[in-house]
C-alpha cells in the first residue's frame, strides 16, 4: 500500500468520485473568473479559426473532386442555389432538354432488426442522380468488426450493407462517392454509417429501388417532372428583407420535427458560408431580440417556438443535415408543437475589400490618426504600442470602428501585418473592450521600423431579423 | 439547464457552449487546481484552470452521460491536469495527460483506489463528503463549515479525526470508531 493516500486521490475516476460530488459550487472572484474566461475562449478562438482553415481547404479539395462541373446554365444555377441538397424536392436536368424533375419519395424511411434506416438528400445534377443512404443502430459493426483493425472498419461495413439500385428494368452495384461512420472505434461499437451515391441514367423518369444487403425492406423513389416546387414558398414560409430570403419548412415524422430551414443572398453571409462560421463573431449584444427565450443566443441567434410559445430543442448534433444554403435538424415535437414560429436574428455580412496601411513603430507608443474607409463603416486606428520582450517586439495597435448609417453597419474586420514573426493571432478577429477600442496584438522583430498593416474581410450587420410562422407541418413524404 | 442540454449546446455552438460550461464550474475547478498547487503563484492557478476548461473543450464528445457527469468529468479533469503541473513545477517527470488517464491502472493501483474508498466511505455522513470536500475538491474549511451549517473549528475537527482513520485503514488497521 502506498504510504501518501493522496496520490491514490490522484488516480481516482468519475465512478469512484460520483458519491462524493458537492452539490453547491464554489463561487468564484469575479475579476479571476474573468481573467479565467478570457484566456481560455483566446485559445479556444486560436484553435477553430486554425481548424476551420485546414476543414476548408479539405473541404475545397473534395469539392472540386466530386463536382468538377463546368458551364451549367444560369436557371440551373439559381435554381440549386435553393435546391441542392434540398431533400425530397431534387431537381434533374439535362443538357438537351434542361428539364427539372421532383424526387417523390416513395418508401425513405424504414426499421429492421433494431436498425433504422433513412434515404435522404436526393438530387439530381447534369446526368446523374445523388443520394445518401443512412443507418442508425445500437452496434452496426456486431459480428464483423471483433478483433479487425480499425483501418479495415469502414471497408468491413461497405462489405455488411452492400447496396444496389434497380432502375429501367436494370440493377446495379452501388459505388459511393462518399462515406461516413461515427461511433466509438474503441469497441467497434459504431451507431452510424452512411453513403452517398452518384448514379448515371439516360431516362430519369422512373422509379427507384435501393436494395441493402440484410434487409428485406427496400428504399424507393421516383423522379417525376416538375417545376411545381419553384418558389421558396412551396417549402413552407419566406420572408425577403434587405435582399436575403429565409424559407422555412417542417415535417412531422416518427422521430420527431424534421424542420429546415434556407438562406439566400448575394452576399456573404457569416451565417452561411463555412469559411466565416467560426471566424466572424456574431458579436452576443447584437442586434438580436431576445423575446422571452434567453436560450435562443445559445442556437446561433434562432430558435423555434411552438404554439404555447416555449423553444423547441434540436434532438441531438447527429441529427442533423448540413444543406447547402440551410440546414435540416430534427426537434422534439409533435404535430401538436403547430404553428411553430422560426426566429433567426440579424446575419453577418462579409465584404471583400482589403486596404493597406504602413505604420512606423515607436520605441514605446505614439498616437495615430488614421481613417480607412470601408463600404459600411471607418477603421480609425488610434494608437500603436511597443513593448519589447525576449527578442522579439510585441505591439499593439488600438482602434475603433464607425458604423455608416443604413442598414448595414460595419463592426469587424480581419487585419495581419506583413512583418509578424509569429501569425497565429493575425487570423482572429477579435472583441470590443469595454470603452469601444480593439486592441489588435502582434509580435515582430526588433529590426523592423514599419510595419505593412492589412485590413481585409471587413463585417458587418445587415439590421434586420426575421420572424416566419408555419402553420401546419408539410405533408410527410 | 442540465447536462444533456449543456451538451446539445456545445456541439451546436461550441464557444457559447463553453461560456455556460465555464460560468457554472469554474470555482468548482478553480478549487480542486488551488487545492493541488497552493504552493504556487496565482497565475499557474489561473493557466492551469484554464487548461482544464481547454482539454475538456477538446474531450466533451466523450462524455457518456449515463456514466458520468460534466461535473464528474471537469473534477477528474482537473485534479490530472493539477497533478500534472505540478509535476512539472516541481521538476517531477510526468507523462502527457491523455496518456496518463488513458492508460491502464496497475492491478495494484486498482486495489488501492478501492480501500480508500471502502475507507472513506465508511467514514459515513457527511464526515466522508467533507474530507473529499477539503482534500480533492480544495474547499476551504470556512465555506464547508456553511455548507453543512457547522462551526468551522467542528469541520477542522472532523477532517483531523477522519484523515487520522482513513491513513490508519490505508496502513493495514481495519477498525476506526463509528
Amino acid at each position: 500500500m502506498r504510504a501518501d493516500w493522496e496520490e491514490i486521490l490522484d488516480l481516482w475516476e468519475e465512478k469512484e468520485l460520483a458519491y462524493f460530488l458537492p452539490e453547491s459550487l464554489p463561487e468564484l472572484d469575479d475579476a479571476v473568473y474573468q481573467r479565467i474566461e478570457k484566456r481560455t475562449l483566446r485559445r479556444i478562438r486560436k484553435e477553430r479559426s486554425r481548424i476551420s482553415r485546414k476543414q476548408i481547404a479539405a473541404a475545397v479539395i473534395c469539392l472540386i473532386a466530386i463536382l468538377g462541373i463546368v458551364g451549367r446554365a444560369p436557371i440551373q444555377a439559381a435554381f440549386e442555389k435553393l435546391f441542392h441538397y434540398l431533400p425530397g424536392a431534387g431537381i434533374y436536368t439535362n443538357d438537351a432538354e434542361n428539364t427539372m424533375y421532383r424526387a417523390e419519395m416513395i418508401t425513405d424511411h424504414f426499421e429492421e432488426n433494431g436498425v433504422k434506416v433513412r434515404l435522404k438528400n436526393v438530387y439530381g445534377e447534369n446526368q446523374t442522380v445523388k443520394f445518401e443512404v443512412e443507418l442508425r443502430g445500437d452496434d452496426l459493426g456486431k459480428g464483423i468488426l471483433e478483433g479487425r483493425s480499425e483501418s479495415k472498419h469502414y471497408e468491413l461495413l461497405k462489405e455488411k450493407y452492400k447496396m444496389t439500385l434497380s432502375h429501367d428494368g436494370k440493377e446495379q452495384e452501388l459505388i459511393d462517392v462518399e462515406g461516413s461512420y461515427s461511433g466509438s472505434g474503441n469497441g467497434g461499437k459504431y451507431v452510424m454509417y452512411s453513403r452517398g451515391y452518384e448514379v448515371q441514367v439516360e431516362n430519369p423518369a422512373q422509379t427507384y429501388e435501393v436494395h441493402i444487403a440484410g434487409f428485406d425492406s427496400v428504399l424507393s423513389f421516383t423522379l417525376v417532372p416538375d417545376t411545381g416546387m419553384m418558389q421558396p414558398e412551396n417549402i413552407g414560409a419566406s420572408q425577403t428583407k434587405n435582399g436575403i430570403t429565409v424559407t422555412a419548412g417542417a415535417e412531422v415524422t416518427e422521430d420527431g420535427i424534421w424542420f429546415e430551414y434556407y438562406v439566400l443572398s448575394d452576399e456573404r453571409l457569416a451565417e452561411t458560408d463555412e469559411t466565416y462560421r467560426f471566424t466572424v463573431i456574431t458579436l452576443p449584444y447584437g442586434y438580436f431580440r431576445w423575446n422571452d427565450v434567453p436560450e435562443a443566443e445559445l442556437y446561433q441567434q434562432r430558435y423555434i417556438m411552438n404554439g404555447k410559445g416555449e423553444m423547441l430543442y434540436p434532438k441531438g448534433h447527429r441529427w442533423k443535415d448540413d444543406v447547402e444554403n440551410g440546414k435540416r435538424i430534427l426537434y422534439e415535437g409533435t404535430a401538436e408543437d403547430f404553428p411553430l414560429t422560426f426566429y433567426q436574428a440579424a446575419f453577418t455580412g462579409v465584404g471583400e475589400e482589403r486596404k493597406t496601411v504602413k505604420i512606423p513603430v515607436p520605441e514605446t507608443s505614439e498616437k495615430l490618426e488614421k481613417n480607412i474607409d470601408f463600404p459600411y463603416g471607418t477603421v480609425t486606428l488610434e494608437q500603436i504600442q511597443t513593448k519589447p520582450a525576449d527578442s522579439v517586439n510585441e505591439v499593439e495597435i488600438i482602434y475603433r470602428i464607425q458604423p455608416k448609417e443604413g442598414k448595414r453597419k460595419m463592426y469587424g474586420v480581419f487585419m495581419q501585418v506583413q512583418e509578424a514573426v509569429q501569425k497565429d493571432t493575425e487570423e482572429l478577429t477579435i472583441f470590443p473592450e469595454e470603452d469601444g477600442t480593439y486592441h489588435f496584438p502582434v509580435k515582430i522583430s526588433p529590426e523592423t521600423k514599419e510595419i505593412t498593416l492589412e485590413l481585409y474581410d471587413p463585417y458587418y450587420w445587415i439590421v434586420d431579423d426575421y420572424t416566419l410562422v408555419l402553420e401546419e407541418p408539410k405533408e410527410s413524404k | 439547464m442540465d447536462d444533456r442540454e449543456l451538451l446539445q449546446i456545445l456541439q451546436k455552438n461550441p464557444e457559447n457552449g463553453m461560456r455556460l460550461v465555464m460560468k457554472e464550474y469554474t470555482g468548482l475547478c478553480y478549487y480542486i487546481v488551488k487545492q493541488k498547487l497552493a504552493d504556487f503563484s496565482a497565475e499557474e492557478i489561473e493557466e492551469c484552470v484554464s487548461d482544464v476548461f481547454l482539454a475538456f473543450y477538446h474531450q466533451y464528445t466523450a462524455i457518456d452521460l449515463e456514466r458520468g457527469s460534466i461535473k464528474g468529468f471537469l473534477a477528474v479533469l482537473s485534479r490530472r491536469k493539477a497533478v500534472d503541473r505540478w509535476r512539472k513545477l516541481a521538476g517531477k517527470e510526468t507523462l502527457p495527460l491523455q496518456e496518463e488517464i488513458t492508460a491502464a491502472d496497475t492491478l495494484e493501483q486498482q486495489e488501492d483506489r478501492q480501500i480508500l474508498l471502502d475507507a472513506v466511505r465508511a467514514l459515513g455522513d457527511p464526515d466522508g463528503k467533507i474530507l473529499l470536500l477539503k482534500y480533492y475538491f480544495g474547499y476551504p474549511s470556512k465555506m464547508i463549515a456553511e455548507v453543512y451549517g457547522l462551526q468551522e473549528n467542528t469541520v477542522n475537527q472532523k477532517i483531523r479525526r477522519s484523515l487520522a482513520k482513513v491513513k490508519a485503514i490505508l496502513e493495514g488497521g481495519v477498525c476506526y470508531e463509528g
